[in-house]
């Protein structure tokens, strides 16, 4: 199920108004909501290069990917370059769609880091001196049906 | 069953002008009642979808209204990022407006809650984590719980919570329920195993959110 609010305020747009009309337009969208599943799922693939244009920066870093996984379902782990064996780095995980999702990014064995809508974590404070480390990085998601979900890793 | 479509549109009357509601609704079919890997949400939490038109702004100023922290005036000094957390790379691409931040956890877990650059969401962060749900669902359900786990430590059961959110509880791995205490806004529990759930009152009503399995580890 997927579901949009659009609210009309019009000149009436003051802060309890707004509050109000959220809050009455998503009760009802909760009210009819119905838990639906899908199936459609997509490999991981890097769409951002070192460099690149669009890349967030990166400094310290010598790779620096954006992988989009696609519509996944609900609890399907996507990781980086298929499972691949990182050593050291930070990740992110994100979702854009709408009703918003809870994700999760895992720098499997070491860290994670789980919220609505955006979630960033590394395991060493500065994010950038896990040079011992061995670990996949994926991100997934829990939406009742599936979702498109980025991942975004420095290493 | 059939993908059909369903257009609510619901006037209120306000104060001052007349505002329309729309909730378009689109349900497709089920094809797989049971997700791989990680459970069905127990009790799902009410969907929060874009509200197109709202400019930043608006947002904003509705999370002002949510959370007390944003609203009181800023102390630039209490309340400055230090330069070893604003360095890391997670705030690279400015995806937090860190100058507008609010601490609210100091000591030895300093934490701050500040808004989202393009104000649409609302983000509690630390060093080497950040969450940032959107404002819709902070207003909708009057908190956003987020978990951060490294090898080594407890998990930290963190999130933000409405100025309206009252009795929190967070579900332990063995079914303890646990008082969370919130405090400018932000909580923050340590648990040293993946935690089960969390229990609240949103300016809605009674709300519960479990968390998936595999964002252990």
């Amino acid at each position: 199920m997927r579901g949009t609010i659009v609210l009309d305020t019009h000149d009436c747009a003051g802060k309890r108004s707004l509050r109000s009309h959220l809050r009455r337009a998503v009760s009802l969208t909760a009210l009819l909501t119905a838990v639906a599943f899908a199936t459609s799922s997509a490999p991981a693939s890097a769409d951002c290069t070192t460099g690149g244009s669009g890349c967030l920066p990166a400094n310290g870093y010598s790779s620096h990917d954006i992988w989009n996984c696609g519509s996944i379902r609900s609890g399907t782990n996507c990781p980086y370059g298929g499972g691949s064996r990182i050593d050291w780095g930070w990740g992110s995980a994100s979702d854009d769609g709408s009703p918003d999702a809870f994700v999760c990014v895992v720098g499997t064995g070491y860290f994670s880091g789980c919220s609505f809508d955006l979630a960033r974590a590394c395991f060493a404070a500065s994010c950038d001196d896990q040079d011992a480390l061995q670990f996949t990085l994926y991100v997934n998601h829990t939406y009742a049906s599936g979702r498109t979900i980025s991942g975004h890793g420095y290493w | 069953m059939q993908p059909k479509a369903t257009i609510l549109r619901l006037l209120v009357l306000g104060g001052c002008a007349t505002a329309v509601t729309t909730a378009a609704l689109t349900t497709t079919a089920p094809a797989d009642p049971k997700p791989e890997r990680s459970p069905a949400l127990a009790a799902p939490a009410p969907r929060v979808g874009p509200v197109p038109g709202f400019t930043s702004a608006q947002w904003r100023s509705l999370a002002r209204e949510q959370l007390e922290v944003l609203e009181e005036p800023r102390e630039a000094a209490a309340d400055a990022v230090p330069a070893s957390i604003r360095s890391q790379p997670l705030f690279a691409d400015g995806a937090v407006e860190l100058a507008a931040a609010r601490e609210v956890a100091p000591g030895a877990e300093r934490a701050w809650i500040a808004p989202s650059a393009d104000g649409t969401a609302v983000c509690a962060f630390r060093t080497g984590a950040v969450a940032c749900p959107s404002v819709a669902r902070l207003t909708v359900t009057g908190l956003a719980p987020g978990v951060n786990g490294r090898y080594g430590e407890p998990f930290h059961v963190w999130g933000i919570a409405g100025d309206d959110t009252s009795s929190i509880v967070l579900i332990e791995a063995d079914g303890t329920r646990v008082a969370v205490t919130v405090t400018d806004n932000f909580f923050d529990v340590e648990t040293d195993d993946w935690p089960r759930g969390m229990t609240w009152t949103g300016p809605e009503g009674a709300e519960s959110f479990e968390f998936p399995a595999d964002g252990a580890w």
